[in-house]
Protein backbone atom coordinates (compact mmCIF):
# COMPACT_ATOMS: atom_id res chain seq x y z
CA UNK A 1 0.00 0.00 0.00
CA UNK A 2 2.10 2.87 -1.31
CA UNK A 3 -0.46 5.38 -0.03
CA UNK A 4 0.97 4.88 3.46
CA UNK A 5 4.46 5.84 2.21
CA UNK A 6 2.94 8.98 0.72
CA UNK A 7 1.21 9.85 3.98
CA UNK A 8 4.54 9.48 5.80
CA UNK A 9 6.10 11.98 3.35
CA UNK A 10 3.13 14.28 3.84
CA UNK A 11 3.57 14.27 7.62
CA UNK A 12 7.21 15.28 7.24
CA UNK A 13 6.28 18.06 4.87
CA UNK A 14 3.55 19.43 7.12
CA UNK A 15 5.65 19.22 10.29
CA UNK A 16 7.44 22.61 9.88
CA UNK A 17 4.06 24.35 9.83
CA UNK A 18 2.59 22.71 12.91
CA UNK A 19 3.39 25.63 15.20
CA UNK A 20 -0.04 26.95 14.18
CA UNK A 21 -3.21 24.87 14.45
CA UNK A 22 -3.89 23.36 11.04
CA UNK A 23 -7.47 22.99 9.85
CA UNK A 24 -7.09 21.55 6.38
CA UNK A 25 -4.43 20.11 4.11
CA UNK A 26 -5.08 20.10 0.36
CA UNK A 27 -3.38 17.66 -2.01
CA UNK A 28 -3.42 17.54 -5.78
CA UNK A 29 -3.41 13.97 -7.14
CA UNK A 30 -2.98 13.23 -10.83
CA UNK A 31 -5.35 10.64 -12.29
CA UNK A 32 -2.38 8.73 -13.79
CA UNK A 33 -0.41 8.28 -10.55
CA UNK A 34 -1.92 4.94 -9.44
CA UNK A 35 -2.78 6.60 -6.14
CA UNK A 36 -6.23 5.88 -4.76
CA UNK A 37 -7.62 9.04 -3.09
CA UNK A 38 -9.90 7.11 -0.74
CA UNK A 39 -7.02 4.93 0.40
CA UNK A 40 -4.89 8.03 0.91
CA UNK A 41 -7.55 9.48 3.24
CA UNK A 42 -7.84 6.11 5.00
CA UNK A 43 -4.06 6.02 5.64
CA UNK A 44 -4.03 9.65 6.77
CA UNK A 45 -6.86 9.00 9.24
CA UNK A 46 -4.89 6.05 10.61
CA UNK A 47 -1.88 8.13 11.62
CA UNK A 48 -3.15 11.69 12.01
CA UNK A 49 -3.76 11.54 15.74
CA UNK A 50 -0.24 10.34 16.46
CA UNK A 51 1.13 13.14 14.27
CA UNK A 52 -0.80 15.78 16.22
CA UNK A 53 -3.11 16.41 13.28
CA UNK A 54 -6.30 14.83 14.62
CA UNK A 55 -8.49 17.81 13.70
CA UNK A 56 -7.09 18.13 10.20
CA UNK A 57 -9.31 17.54 7.21
CA UNK A 58 -7.51 16.11 4.17
CA UNK A 59 -8.87 17.41 0.88
CA UNK A 60 -7.86 15.79 -2.37
CA UNK A 61 -8.24 17.58 -5.69
CA UNK A 62 -7.91 15.28 -8.66
CA UNK A 63 -5.80 16.52 -11.55
CA UNK A 64 -7.06 15.47 -14.99
CA UNK A 65 -4.43 13.74 -17.12
CA UNK A 66 -3.68 15.40 -20.45
CA UNK A 67 -1.67 13.59 -23.10
CA UNK A 68 -0.11 14.82 -26.31
CA UNK A 69 -0.27 12.52 -29.31
CA UNK A 70 3.03 11.92 -31.06
CA UNK A 71 1.18 11.08 -34.28
CA UNK A 72 -1.26 13.96 -34.81
CA UNK A 73 0.14 16.28 -32.09
CA UNK A 74 -3.33 16.80 -30.60
CA UNK A 75 -3.75 17.18 -26.84
CA UNK A 76 -6.48 15.08 -25.31
CA UNK A 77 -7.94 14.10 -21.93
CA UNK A 78 -6.58 10.71 -20.98
CA UNK A 79 -9.22 8.84 -18.95
CA UNK A 80 -7.19 5.66 -18.56
CA UNK A 81 -3.91 4.14 -19.66
CA UNK A 82 -4.16 2.16 -22.86
CA UNK A 83 -6.76 4.54 -24.32
CA UNK A 84 -6.02 5.58 -27.92
CA UNK A 85 -5.88 9.14 -29.20
CA UNK A 86 -8.80 10.16 -31.45
CA UNK A 87 -6.53 9.45 -34.44
CA UNK A 88 -6.11 5.86 -33.25
CA UNK A 89 -2.52 6.14 -32.10
CA UNK A 90 -1.26 4.70 -28.80
CA UNK A 91 1.95 6.72 -29.02
CA UNK A 92 1.52 9.72 -26.77
CA UNK A 93 3.26 11.57 -23.97
CA UNK A 94 1.47 12.20 -20.72
CA UNK A 95 1.88 15.85 -19.74
CA UNK A 96 -0.21 16.58 -16.65
CA UNK A 97 -1.81 13.86 -14.55
CA UNK A 98 1.25 12.46 -12.83
CA UNK A 99 1.57 15.05 -10.07
CA UNK A 100 1.32 14.34 -6.38
CA UNK A 101 1.53 17.69 -4.68
CA UNK A 102 0.86 19.35 -1.36
CA UNK A 103 -0.77 22.55 -2.56
CA UNK A 104 -2.37 24.24 0.43
CA UNK A 105 -2.40 24.33 4.21
CA UNK A 106 -5.28 26.10 5.89
CA UNK A 107 -4.87 27.21 9.48
CA UNK A 108 -7.40 27.81 12.21
CA UNK A 109 -7.72 31.29 13.62
CA UNK A 110 -5.19 31.71 16.41
CA UNK B 1 14.58 27.81 -3.53
CA UNK B 2 12.55 27.21 -0.42
CA UNK B 3 12.87 23.61 0.75
CA UNK B 4 9.45 23.57 2.28
CA UNK B 5 7.30 24.66 -0.56
CA UNK B 6 9.54 24.97 -3.59
CA UNK B 7 8.76 28.68 -3.98
CA UNK B 8 11.52 30.80 -5.46
CA UNK B 9 10.54 33.85 -3.49
CA UNK B 10 13.33 33.74 -0.93
CA UNK B 11 12.40 37.23 0.16
CA UNK B 12 8.90 36.18 0.99
CA UNK B 13 9.87 34.30 4.13
CA UNK B 14 10.06 35.23 7.76
CA UNK B 15 12.34 32.83 9.60
CA UNK B 16 12.92 32.21 13.26
CA UNK B 17 16.67 31.51 13.57
CA UNK B 18 16.18 29.56 16.81
CA UNK B 19 13.59 27.04 15.67
CA UNK B 20 14.44 27.18 11.98
CA UNK B 21 10.74 27.47 11.30
CA UNK B 22 9.47 30.01 8.88
CA UNK B 23 6.27 31.59 7.75
CA UNK B 24 5.54 32.72 4.23
CA UNK B 25 4.29 36.00 2.96
CA UNK B 26 2.27 34.24 0.29
CA UNK B 27 -0.42 33.61 2.87
CA UNK B 28 -3.95 34.38 1.82
CA UNK B 29 -5.77 34.95 5.10
CA UNK B 30 -5.32 31.68 6.94
CA UNK B 31 -4.34 29.72 3.88
CA UNK B 32 -0.79 28.97 2.77
CA UNK B 33 -0.38 28.15 -0.92
CA UNK B 34 2.30 25.60 -1.72
CA UNK B 35 3.45 23.51 -4.66
CA UNK B 36 5.48 20.74 -3.11
CA UNK B 37 5.79 17.22 -4.50
CA UNK B 38 4.95 14.46 -2.02
CA UNK B 39 7.63 12.34 -3.62
CA UNK B 40 10.23 15.11 -3.60
CA UNK B 41 12.33 13.34 -0.97
CA UNK B 42 12.37 10.04 -2.86
CA UNK B 43 13.01 11.73 -6.21
CA UNK B 44 15.97 13.70 -4.82
CA UNK B 45 17.51 10.55 -3.35
CA UNK B 46 16.89 8.63 -6.58
CA UNK B 47 18.71 11.36 -8.48
CA UNK B 48 21.60 11.07 -6.02
CA UNK B 49 21.69 7.29 -6.56
CA UNK B 50 21.63 7.80 -10.34
CA UNK B 51 24.58 10.22 -10.21
CA UNK B 52 26.57 7.93 -7.95
CA UNK B 53 25.96 4.92 -10.20
CA UNK B 54 26.68 6.96 -13.31
CA UNK B 55 30.00 8.11 -11.87
CA UNK B 56 30.95 4.46 -11.35
CA UNK B 57 29.54 3.56 -14.78
CA UNK B 58 27.28 0.99 -13.15
CA UNK B 59 24.15 0.07 -15.13
CA UNK B 60 21.21 -0.37 -12.75
CA UNK B 61 18.13 -2.37 -13.75
CA UNK B 62 14.95 -2.33 -11.67
CA UNK B 63 13.36 -5.76 -12.08
CA UNK B 64 9.70 -5.69 -11.11
CA UNK B 65 6.83 -8.12 -11.53
CA UNK B 66 4.38 -10.53 -10.00
CA UNK B 67 5.42 -12.73 -7.06
CA UNK B 68 6.58 -16.00 -8.58
CA UNK B 69 7.02 -14.63 -12.11
CA UNK B 70 10.57 -15.99 -12.08
CA UNK B 71 12.57 -12.84 -11.35
CA UNK B 72 15.11 -14.64 -9.17
CA UNK B 73 15.26 -17.54 -11.63
CA UNK B 74 16.08 -15.09 -14.42
CA UNK B 75 18.92 -13.62 -12.36
CA UNK B 76 20.25 -17.07 -11.42
CA UNK B 77 20.24 -18.13 -15.06
CA UNK B 78 21.84 -14.86 -16.14
CA UNK B 79 24.62 -15.28 -13.57
CA UNK B 80 25.29 -18.82 -14.82
CA UNK B 81 25.07 -18.07 -18.54
CA UNK B 82 28.44 -18.44 -20.28
CA UNK B 83 27.56 -15.42 -22.43
CA UNK B 84 27.67 -13.20 -19.35
CA UNK B 85 30.73 -14.77 -17.71
CA UNK B 86 32.74 -11.62 -18.39
CA UNK B 87 30.17 -9.39 -16.65
CA UNK B 88 30.46 -8.35 -13.03
CA UNK B 89 26.88 -8.70 -11.75
CA UNK B 90 25.60 -7.72 -8.31
CA UNK B 91 22.06 -7.88 -6.98
CA UNK B 92 19.96 -6.01 -4.43
CA UNK B 93 17.16 -8.35 -3.40
CA UNK B 94 13.91 -6.83 -2.14
CA UNK B 95 11.37 -8.86 -0.17
CA UNK B 96 9.21 -8.26 2.85
CA UNK B 97 10.79 -11.15 4.78
CA UNK B 98 13.47 -13.87 4.47
CA UNK B 99 16.85 -14.04 2.75
CA UNK B 100 15.77 -16.93 0.52
CA UNK B 101 16.38 -15.12 -2.75
CA UNK B 102 19.72 -13.66 -1.63
CA UNK B 103 20.88 -17.21 -0.82
CA UNK B 104 19.85 -18.37 -4.29
CA UNK B 105 21.77 -15.52 -5.93
CA UNK B 106 24.81 -16.25 -3.78
CA UNK B 107 24.69 -19.93 -4.77
CA UNK B 108 24.58 -18.86 -8.41
CA UNK B 109 27.79 -16.89 -7.87
CA UNK B 110 26.44 -13.37 -7.54
CA UNK B 111 27.38 -10.62 -5.12
CA UNK B 112 24.15 -9.91 -3.27
CA UNK B 113 22.50 -8.01 -0.45
CA UNK B 114 18.99 -8.68 0.86
CA UNK B 115 16.76 -5.73 1.69
CA UNK B 116 13.75 -6.69 3.84
CA UNK B 117 11.01 -4.10 3.67
CA UNK B 118 9.06 -5.49 6.66
CA UNK B 119 5.50 -4.32 6.10
CA UNK B 120 6.54 -2.24 3.07
CA UNK B 121 5.37 -3.40 -0.33
CA UNK B 122 8.04 -1.78 -2.54
CA UNK B 123 11.63 -0.61 -2.53
CA UNK B 124 12.33 3.13 -2.31
CA UNK B 125 15.33 5.30 -3.18
CA UNK B 126 16.49 5.46 0.44
CA UNK B 127 16.74 1.64 0.67
CA UNK B 128 18.72 1.58 -2.57
CA UNK B 129 20.96 4.36 -1.28
CA UNK B 130 21.87 2.26 1.79
CA UNK B 131 22.00 -0.90 -0.31
CA UNK B 132 24.49 0.32 -2.90
CA UNK B 133 26.78 1.77 -0.27
CA UNK B 134 26.95 -1.60 1.52
CA UNK B 135 27.08 -3.70 -1.64
CA UNK B 136 29.64 -1.45 -3.35
CA UNK B 137 29.11 -2.48 -6.97
CA UNK B 138 32.39 -2.35 -8.88
CA UNK B 139 33.01 0.32 -11.55
CA UNK B 140 31.67 -0.79 -14.91
CA UNK B 141 29.48 -3.52 -13.40
CA UNK B 142 25.82 -4.43 -13.77
CA UNK B 143 23.44 -3.99 -10.84
CA UNK B 144 20.07 -5.71 -10.72
CA UNK B 145 17.53 -4.46 -8.22
CA UNK B 146 14.93 -7.18 -7.72
CA UNK B 147 11.91 -5.32 -6.42
CA UNK B 148 9.26 -6.76 -4.10
CA UNK B 149 6.87 -8.97 -6.09
CA UNK B 150 3.97 -6.59 -6.63
CA UNK B 151 2.38 -5.13 -9.75
CA UNK B 152 1.19 -1.89 -8.16
CA UNK B 153 3.38 0.05 -5.73
CA UNK B 154 6.91 -0.32 -7.20
CA UNK B 155 5.79 1.55 -10.35
CA UNK B 156 5.50 4.79 -8.40
CA UNK B 157 9.01 4.94 -6.95
CA UNK B 158 12.08 6.05 -8.86
CA UNK B 159 15.10 4.22 -7.44
CA UNK B 160 17.74 5.87 -9.61
CA UNK B 161 17.78 2.98 -12.10
CA UNK B 162 18.67 3.18 -15.80
CA UNK B 163 16.14 0.61 -17.02
CA UNK B 164 12.91 -0.91 -15.80
CA UNK B 165 11.79 -4.45 -16.54
CA UNK B 166 8.32 -5.80 -15.76
CA UNK B 167 8.07 -9.56 -15.60
CA UNK B 168 5.01 -11.80 -15.58
CA UNK B 169 4.53 -15.48 -16.34
CA UNK B 170 2.02 -17.38 -18.45
CA UNK B 171 0.58 -18.86 -15.25
CA UNK B 172 -0.41 -15.38 -14.06
CA UNK B 173 -3.13 -14.91 -16.68
CA UNK B 174 -3.11 -12.92 -19.91
CA UNK B 175 -5.05 -9.98 -18.50
CA UNK B 176 -2.35 -8.86 -16.05
CA UNK B 177 -1.20 -5.90 -18.22
CA UNK B 178 -4.79 -4.73 -18.56
CA UNK B 179 -5.39 -5.09 -14.81
CA UNK B 180 -2.17 -3.35 -13.75
CA UNK B 181 -1.61 -0.75 -16.46
CA UNK B 182 0.74 1.54 -14.53
CA UNK B 183 3.37 -1.15 -14.06
CA UNK B 184 3.27 -2.24 -17.71
CA UNK B 185 3.21 1.29 -19.10
CA UNK B 186 6.29 2.48 -17.26
CA UNK B 187 9.00 0.05 -18.25
CA UNK B 188 11.50 -0.52 -21.05
CA UNK B 189 11.10 -4.27 -21.33
CA UNK B 190 8.29 -6.71 -20.56
CA UNK B 191 9.21 -10.36 -20.05
CA UNK B 192 6.53 -13.04 -20.30
CA UNK B 193 8.12 -15.99 -18.56
CA UNK B 194 7.48 -19.74 -18.27
CA UNK B 195 6.77 -20.01 -22.00
CA UNK B 196 7.51 -23.74 -21.75
CA UNK B 197 4.20 -24.09 -19.87
CA UNK B 198 2.12 -22.59 -22.69
CA UNK B 199 0.85 -25.99 -23.90
CA UNK B 200 -0.51 -26.72 -20.42
CA UNK B 201 -2.14 -23.43 -19.41
CA UNK B 202 -4.96 -21.32 -20.74
CA UNK B 203 -2.98 -18.24 -21.71
CA UNK B 204 -3.94 -16.07 -24.69
CA UNK B 205 -0.57 -14.71 -25.76
CA UNK B 206 -1.97 -12.50 -28.52
CA UNK B 207 -4.40 -10.91 -26.09
CA UNK B 208 -1.60 -10.10 -23.64
CA UNK B 209 0.63 -8.72 -26.38
CA UNK B 210 -2.24 -6.62 -27.73
CA UNK B 211 -2.84 -5.07 -24.28
CA UNK B 212 0.86 -4.32 -23.91
CA UNK B 213 0.98 -2.69 -27.37
CA UNK B 214 -1.76 -0.28 -26.29
CA UNK B 215 -0.21 0.51 -22.92
CA UNK B 216 3.41 0.74 -23.93
CA UNK B 217 3.92 0.61 -27.69
CA UNK B 218 7.64 1.39 -27.40
CA UNK B 219 8.49 -1.39 -24.93
CA UNK B 220 10.31 -4.53 -25.99
CA UNK B 221 8.42 -7.76 -25.24
CA UNK B 222 10.24 -11.05 -24.74
CA UNK B 223 8.67 -14.46 -24.29
CA UNK B 224 11.03 -16.82 -22.53
CA UNK B 225 11.63 -19.70 -20.12
CA UNK B 226 14.10 -18.22 -17.67
CA UNK B 227 15.00 -21.47 -15.92
CA UNK B 228 15.74 -23.16 -19.25
CA UNK B 229 18.43 -20.69 -20.24
CA UNK B 230 21.01 -23.39 -20.77
CA UNK B 231 19.10 -24.29 -23.93
CA UNK B 232 20.15 -22.29 -26.93
CA UNK B 233 16.61 -21.49 -27.94
CA UNK B 234 15.75 -18.30 -29.75
CA UNK B 235 13.50 -16.87 -27.03
CA UNK B 236 16.20 -16.83 -24.40
CA UNK B 237 18.68 -15.42 -26.86
CA UNK B 238 16.43 -12.37 -27.13
CA UNK B 239 16.97 -11.68 -23.43
CA UNK B 240 20.71 -12.14 -23.75
CA UNK B 241 20.70 -9.78 -26.72
CA UNK B 242 18.62 -7.17 -24.93
CA UNK B 243 20.96 -7.18 -21.95
CA UNK B 244 24.16 -7.15 -24.01
CA UNK B 245 22.85 -4.21 -26.03
CA UNK B 246 22.36 -2.23 -22.82
CA UNK B 247 25.82 -3.14 -21.58
CA UNK B 248 27.47 -2.29 -24.90
CA UNK B 249 25.62 1.00 -25.25
CA UNK B 250 26.52 2.21 -21.76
Amino acid sequence: MHELSLVKSLLQQVEPYQDRPIKKVVLEVGTMTCVDPERLVFCFDMVKEEAGLSDVNLQINMQQAIAKCQQCEREFKLQQLGQPCECGSYHYTIGTGRDLNLIEIEFNDV
Amino acid sequence: MCNHCGCSAEKARISDPQSGKHTHLHMDGNSLKLQESLLAGNTALAEQNRKWLQKLQVIAINLMGTPGAGKTALLEATLKAPQFASLDISVLEGDQQTSNDAKRIQSAGGKVLQINTGTGCHLDADMIHSGIHSLEPQPGSLLFIENVGNLVCPALFDLGENYRITMMSVTDGADKPEKYPHMFSECDLIIINKADLLPYVDFDLEYAKNCIAKLNPDADVILMSANKQGDADEENQQWQQWLMNRVNNA
